[in-house]
């Protein structure tokens, strides 16, 4: 069964502000950007003031402090927690700037979970609210709901779950305007002919439904009895691919580390499948109980094979291997290219030797590990000689 | 002119016919089927200029000689659709026009000036070699669907009649595929080697249906001449020099497999239902074999579709086994279709996995394949 959380920041855009101004942290805080509210600090949760235009809610607010947003400070805040995320789960889909699916399918989500608050509470962010599901649907409509109400005095990081089998009746007492996927105008149609909740819906069949609001009715149906098919699309990180295991308790024995990385690299290879892409770098990271070590491998002609994956891994486990038993492990692919076809022309000189086709900078970075500091990059013209020396990092390290 | 004859042998005779004609209007008279009528014989030609087809049938009541040329297209049409029954053809003098009378019905066709129609001299062939139907059919057959539609090097886009000493070899090659047969000649000739456009092969081929005779090859001036008793089609030769094939035929090989054919060709067809993937010059299909002890493991995976998976068992592996190559599923189809008509078995040589393949029939030297795989960056 699916299961897939929703991560929420309720206070992102205030607590950033926050951060580096402790004096604004006793002030009703409300950050606006483009003349338009977009957040807003715990205090002020009950007043419905986001998404309003900046005049109208500086009147409802006399007392709130305004701050203008920080676009960058945004994109680097939600870039640090996606991060973190890579660690949990391989497919992350980021909603917005405060907010962010992930699948914890498979996974032991309350010990997962236990790992996440170390790494992701306390911080810039802010309180950290999860809402775990069965689909995005209702993993978003929880954390939403808490969201919306003071919140204050609660932990930093909340975790709240609909039980699966559960679903029907957690949404018995909620309004309809909680559903976040509803079409406005099923809404608006729903309000006319006098729902409010969700207990009305659940009593009307799909024929029903469909007879009031044409297409519209299946979803409502089906988002009457917590169920929804919204796939879950990895769109983070873009350039890696990462996937993460963890162990009932710390393994010692080499085969059950072998056996995880085999499902590791077959993970892998249809995640990197599904977007097309092969990857240049695989890193393979062990989670101890005091500490982490990690092994990469750089290959400038790629990897997107399962038994080749298989092997690197396989590898890069016998580098690591004896430090102490292990609780997880990370597997990362990064450095992702496309992969396309190409059929060589036989009557074209070469053709037997294959023409795998390489990638500068992925061969300048395998030499820097392999010669560290020999091999620099950048261009200089005034000589030829310095030129030819500039690839040579045998050369180039005796003149400079 | 005058003459009455069947509708299915004036059809036979169009349909041979008209398909030299061109199909552009800018010169009516290229698009036109020239009408000869002389001395118990009906003679029909037509060309656009790169290719001359002339048929001639003596099963013809002739009362009046004469020549006309009229539209090619229209009257192939309107021939293959008469009834079945014997059709009065005659000239309407007064008012330029062909009629075609069947029974109290009547056709009238719009006629060209006839002296517009360009001279096309068939005498003085310099005839060269002479092999039965069924020989050439076959070699063009398992051989001309290799060259390319389209190529900027226009040799690639016709087929190679390499003649050498007592051997003929025709060759295509789009350039990614190479198919190559061979044939004994029974008396020693002088070597040459001509190209011959694709579209003149698949004239060639539909002529050559019937199984029984023997065609003749020669040459006017630089054009070729394939030709019998009743039927001429003459072609220029695509001009520049075809690039020595013999150095892209592999040699050695690391491992060999025997495939059976027909299991082949319904596993591919499985294969070939996957949507195509990214390639440079468009969307490819693409099919994974795997060379394990004894079995292949045939893979083909589509983003859009999903995945298909076979194991062809019993299948004898000679050399290195755990090669992976990837081949374009359509040429290695088009391959296997060929040799499920020649031999129960197929014989993948591989030379690598990134390196071409050849196949061929493992009882016969005749007809080889030669293939590159498919390479991903």
């Amino acid at each position: 069964m699916q299961t897939i959380a929703c991560i929420f920041f309720p206070c992102f855009y205030t607590s950033l502000a926050r951060w580096d101004r402790p004096e604004w942290n006793e002030r009703p805080l409300v950050v606006y950007r483009e003349g338009q509210v977009i957040g807003v600090s715990a205090e002020l949760k009950g007043r419905a003031l986001v998404g309003m235009p900046l005049p109208q809610a500086r009147g409802r607010c006399p007392e709130g402090h305004f701050v203008a947003g920080e676009g960058v400070l945004y994109k680097k805040a939600q870039n640090r927690y996606l991060q973190v995320l890579t660690r949990f789960s391989p497919l992350i889909e980021p909603w917005n700037e405060e907010e962010c699916f992930f699948d914890l399918t498979g996974s032991r989500v309350q010990e997962e979970l236990r790992k996440l608050k170390i790494h992701i509470a306390g911080k810039e962010w802010g309180p950290v609210l999860v809402g775990i599901a069965r689909n995005k649907f209702l993993a978003r409509l929880v954390v939403q709901l808490l969201g919306g109400t003071d919140y204050r005095g609660w932990s930093d990081f909340q975790v709240v779950e609909v039980p699966a089998g559960e679903e029907k009746e957690f949404l018995r007492g909620l309004s309809l305007e909680a559903d976040w996927l509803l079409p406005p105008r099923a809404l608006a149609r729903l309000k006319r002919m006098g729902f409010k909740y969700f207990r009305e819906i659940q009593e009307l069949s799909l024929n029903d439904l469909t007879q009031m609001l044409g297409d519209d009715g299946y979803i409502v149906y089906q988002h009457s009895r917590g169920q929804d098919h919204t796939p879950l699309v990895n769109l983070y990180p873009p350039g890696k691919v990462a996937f993460s295991l963890s162990f009932a308790g710390e393994v010692a024995e080499r085969e059950t580390l072998k056996r995880a990385l085999r499902k590791g690299a077959r993970v892998l290879t249809s995640l990197l499948r599904t977007r097309r892409k092969g990857c240049r770098s695989l890193c393979l990271r062990l989670i101890m109980e005091e500490k982490t070590v990690q092994a990469s491998r750089l290959v400038p002609w790629g990897y997107r094979d399962e038994g080749r994956l298989r092997e690197v891994l396989g590898l890069l486990l016998e580098r690591l291997w004896g430090e102490g038993p292990v609780a997880g492990m990370v597997i990362e692919a990064s450095s992702l290219y496309d992969w396309t076809f190409t059929e060589p022309n036989l009557f074209s000189p070469g053709i037997k030797t294959g023409g795998a086709r390489y990638d500068l900078k992925a061969v300048v970075e395998a030499l820097n590990q392999k010669h560290p500091g020999k091999v620099q990059s950048g261009l200089e013209l005034d000589r030829r000689e310095r030129v030819l020396a500039f690839w040579d990092p045998w050369r180039s390290g005796e003149e400079r | 002119m005058k003459f009455s004859i069947t509708q299915a042998q004036l059809a036979q005779l169009t349909s041979t016919v008209q398909r030299a004609a061109s199909t552009r209007d800018t010169v009516p008279a290229l698009a036109g089927l020239l009408i000869d009528v002389s001395d118990h014989v009906l003679t029909m030609t037509a060309t656009d200029l790169e290719l001359v087809i002339k048929s001639s049938t003596d099963q013809v009541n002739i009362s009046e000689t004469g020549r006309v040329l009229t539209n090619a297209r229209y009257f192939g049409d309107l021939v293959r659709f008469l009834p079945e029954t014997e059709l009065l053809v005659y000239t309407d003098d007064e008012n330029s026009r062909l009629v075609i009378s069947y029974g109290r019905s009547e056709s009238h066709l719009n006629l060209y000036n006839p002296e517009e129609f360009p001279d096309v001299e068939m005498d003085n062939i310099d005839h060269l070699l002479t092999l039965s139907h069924d020989t050439l059919r076959e070699m063009l057959q398992k051989t001309s669907f290799a060259a390319a539609v389209n190529h900027f090097r226009q040799v690639f886009t016709g087929v190679l009649f390499d003649i050498e000493s007592e051997q003929l070899r025709i060759v295509a090659s789009d350039t990614h595929r190479l198919a190559l047969t061979v044939s004994g000649l029974d008396t020693p000739i002088e070597p040459r080697q001509f190209v011959v456009p694709a579209r003149t092969i698949n004239e060639l081929t539909r002529i050559l249906e019937d199984p029984e005779g023997t065609i003749n090859i020669g040459f006017i001036d630089h054009n070729v001449v394939f030709y019998h008793d009743d039927i001429f089609l003459l072609s220029r030769l695509l001009e520049g020099q075809y690039p020595n094939y013999n150095p892209v035929i592999p040699q050695d090989f690391v491992s060999t497999i025997l495939l059976d054919t027909r299991t082949l060709v319904n596993a591919l067809e499985r294969a070939a239902l996957m949507p195509g993937e990214t390639h440079d010059k468009g969307p490819v299909r693409h099919i994974t074999l795997d060379i394990k002890d004894n079995e292949v493991h045939l893979s083909s995976y589509s983003e859009k579709m999903g995945e298909i998976n076979e194991v062809i068992e019993d299948t004898p592996v000679t050399g290195e086994t755990g090669i992976r190559i990837a081949f374009n599923t359509r040429y290695l189809l088009d391959v296997a279709k060929i040799m499920q008509n020649i031999a129960p078995k197929l014989q993948l040589n591989l030379t690598g996995s990134l390196s071409p393949a050849l196949i061929k029939n493992p009882e016969q030297d005749d007809y080889v394949y030669v293939l590159v795989p498919l390479l991903t960056n």
